[in-house]
């Protein structure tokens, strides 16, 4: 598939030169015909007309004196006309002074029809045009007169005559040559026109294309390393057929970026959590070095180590499994689970673990079955479960709520708690990766992780999570999953 | 010399506590930003090591309100916030020097000593006195050319005061650099430091470098000499 512009130029150019040459053809061989036409025409009158001036006397046929107007044209040294009459039996009887002694076109007289003309060539060497009229001479009137008187009837009739003439074709070649000359100049002219104006015309046409090819080709436009994704397409002032490819790819640039600047954004914030801990590993371990401690030190300091290397640890493991459910969709192992069963021993669990300091209160049918992949829900259920009771104010009470929506097949999942110190302006980031109400987090223990796991594993299993305030200062953290029954 | 610690992770003030206090120095410690605001209004302080992600009031706020009340002790910000942006933001609103984390133990040290230098008006970190050196940076001192065994407490008095020579220092204000607020005192411990060093700098024959201002405290006035001078 080659440029447009080259398609565009190679059947036009092409085309528009045939046809200007075609037609400055056309209006030649037009032209020529015409002329050649009205040429033949007055070549047969005027055939015609020395014809009707020969009489016969006493069988000798001689041109009548009314003819002279043309005897100038048939004797004259320059360009001269012939003309050669022949009797039935081939001999020649009237020549023009012109052709002297030789004779003029023999050959048309067996040769050639009644009326047709041909080019031939005159006997002083140029190119001419002749014509064979056969006819029948006048005879003289005193003759016929004396005839009638004396047989007293009708005379005889005489032989047929045959008259050759053949004028210059100058008269029509050089006209002929000039049309022919002014139409290949003129058909020439209008072609490079032509082509100019077409080349003209497609380069202007095609600018905005050119433009826009040659803008997202540009090497830094897309994949310059400070600012990606930074460039657009104009949107305003291109043809409206390239309209709708610009929008549509800035909207594409922008999600790119959007997606760009969230794993960006990501990597930061994770390489961000590490630094705490690696700091803290590092003060400990150069402190110990400087100040060796004593045994009691010793143990407290390693003690350190070891949390911290498990703190580490387990942000590791939730990235990992966050970027891994990105791309997890094929990983799947789906199987039928019951969702509430699932349910009360995450409630059991972290209502054993949290003893008096969390209320956990369950309001569910008695089993909701769906299929889905039974881990990712369950760390669903846990991040969802840790999450409220760890931000809620002690004692921390809970209530999950699961519901089946019959007409949508889908069952929610619904957690609430409280939250006072949360706004609506939260509710948009709490499911960003490591945000947290308080920045600044003691204790190390919540990366801020939970709700984007909760949130990147629900819609791995085909469902949706949300959070909105159930009443003033109560939270609730929603998901949706898809289910069967 | 006393330093304020503004840290909210438990193991790192652990940690930094010892360094600080192995190095010398009398060390406070407040976990959030309000307690730290509060310690660093109602005490003298050489240094504040101040982090700038704390529960209750954020670092830039405590460094903020420092500054606008008028307190010019210096600060040193320790932070894993790292772009060019944050450390603009950190010295325009008052810090004086700022420390990424992860960060060397021996870096935050030097660092902090040098705005102790700083605060004192002292660029050299070797004094000299007389035939007196002080090495802050290495912590020892020698007389002539012979080193003097000195306890950090006892280099900690003698290099504050050196750094205050000719000021009449208190008692309390001794207490008060050399002693943080976990020590246990005994109301006669800045005498007792004071008698220890003057055992190990006095000279038979000249008198003492420290002299005793009665019912005022201390001052530093080594005979013969002026001003300390910075040696080249």
């Amino acid at each position: 598939m080659t440029s447009i512009r080259r398609q565009l130029l190679l059947s036009l150019l092409p085309a528009v030169l045939l046809l200007t040459a075609a037609s400055g053809a056309v209006l030649y061989l037009y032209a020529r015909h015409v002329v050649l036409r009205q040429y033949d025409a007055a070549l047969l009158a005027q055939a015609k007309a020395v014809a009707a001036g020969i009489i016969v006397d006493d069988e000798h046929p001689r041109l009548i004196q009314s003819a002279d107007a043309q005897a100038g044209e048939f004797s004259r040294g320059h360009h001269p006309s012939y003309f050669q009459i022949y009797r039935a039996d081939g001999s020649s009887a009237i020549r023009s002074a012109s052709l002297g002694q030789t004779n003029l076109e023999a050959s048309a007289l067996h040769g050639r029809n009644d009326d047709e003309i041909w080019d031939t060539l005159l006997p002083n060497g140029r190119p001419g045009r002749a014509v064979k009229w056969t006819f029948l001479p006048a005879r003289d009137p005193d003759e016929e007169r004396e005839l009638l008187e004396s047989a007293g009837s009708t005379p005889p009739t005489l032989g047929r005559l045959t008259l050759v003439l053949a004028t210059a074709r100058r008269g029509i070649d050089e006209p002929l040559e000039n049309l022919r000359v002014s139409l290949a100049a003129a058909s020439l002219l209008s072609g490079f026109g032509a082509v100019g104006l077409i080349l003209f015309a497609v380069n202007r046409s095609l600018w905005p294309l050119l433009d826009m090819a040659s803008e997202a080709a540009a090497d830094d436009a897309f994949s310059n390393q400070a600012t990606p994704f930074q460039r657009r397409f104009p949107e305003s002032g291109v043809p409206a057929e390239l309209r709708p490819i610009s929008i549509r790819l800035n909207s594409l640039l922008d999600r790119l970026q959007q997606t760009y600047e969230r794993q960006r954004q990501f990597t930061a914030n994770a390489a961000h959590e590490l630094r705490t801990p690696i700091a803290e590993l590092k003060s400990l371990a150069e402190v110990s070095l400087k100040f060796p401690p004593d045994a009691a030190a010793s143990t407290a300091a390693f003690t350190d180590a070891l949390a911290i290397a498990s703190q580490m640890e387990r942000l590791v493991s939730t990235l990992l499994a966050i970027a891994r459910s990105d791309a997890s969709q094929k990983a799947l192992l789906v199987t039928q689970v019951d969702l509430v069963r699932l349910v009360k021993q995450q409630i059991e669990r972290h209502q054993s673990i949290a003893g008096i300091e969390a209320k956990l209160k369950l309001a569910a049918p008695e089993t909701v079955r769906i299929k889905t992949d039974p881990v990712l829900l369950d760390a669903i259920l846990e991040n969802l479960l840790s999450n409220a009771i760890e931000h809620a104010p002690r004692p921390a009470v809970v209530s999950i709520v699961v519901e089946v929506d019959p007409k949508a097949l889908q069952v929610a999942l619904r957690v609430s708690n409280l939250a006072p110190t949360l706004n609506e302006a939260d509710l948009a980031q709490m499911f960003e990766p490591f945000w947290r109400k308080d920045q600044a987090r003691s204790g190390a223990r919540h990366f801020g992780l939970g709700l984007s796991i909760v949130r990147a594993f629900a819609s791995v299993i085909g469902g949706k999570a949300t959070a909105k305030f159930r009443s003033p200062g109560v939270i609730e953290t929603e998901v949706v999953v898809p289910c069967l029954e | 010399m006393r330093v304020l610690l503004v840290e909210d992770s438990e193991r790192l003030q652990r940690s930094v506590e010892r360094g600080l206090r192995g190095s010398g120095y009398a060390v406070d410690v407040a976990g959030d930003g309000t307690h730290g605001l509060w310690l660093a209004e109602t005490n003298v302080y050489d240094v504040v090591v101040l982090d700038l992600m704390l529960p209750n009031l954020d670092g830039l706020s405590v460094l903020r309100r420092l500054r606008e009340s008028g307190r010019d002790v210096h600060v040193l910000i320790l932070t894993a916030k790292d772009t060019v942006e944050d450390r603009v933001k950190g010295l325009r609103h008052g810090a004086d020097d700022y420390l990424i984390k992860p960060f060397s133990l021996d870096e935050l040290l030097a660092r902090v000593e040098a705005l102790v230098r700083r605060q004192h008006g002292q660029k050299n970190p070797r004094i000299k006195v007389g035939d007196l050196v002080l090495d802050t940076a290495a912590r020892v001192a020698f007389l002539g050319n012979r080193p003097i065994e000195l306890t950090t407490r006892e280099f900690g008095l003698l290099e504050l005061l050196v750094f205050r020579q000719g000021q009449v220092l208190t008692r309390t204000e001794i207490e008060s650099k050399l002693y943080d607020d976990r020590a246990e005192l005994m109301s006669n411990v800045v005498d007792t430091v004071v008698y220890a060093l003057r055992k190990k700098l006095d000279r038979p024959g000249l008198p003492s470098m420290i002299q005793t201002r009665r019912g005022m405290g201390y001052v530093f006035e080594p005979a013969g000499a002026a001003t300390p001078r910075n040696e080249q």
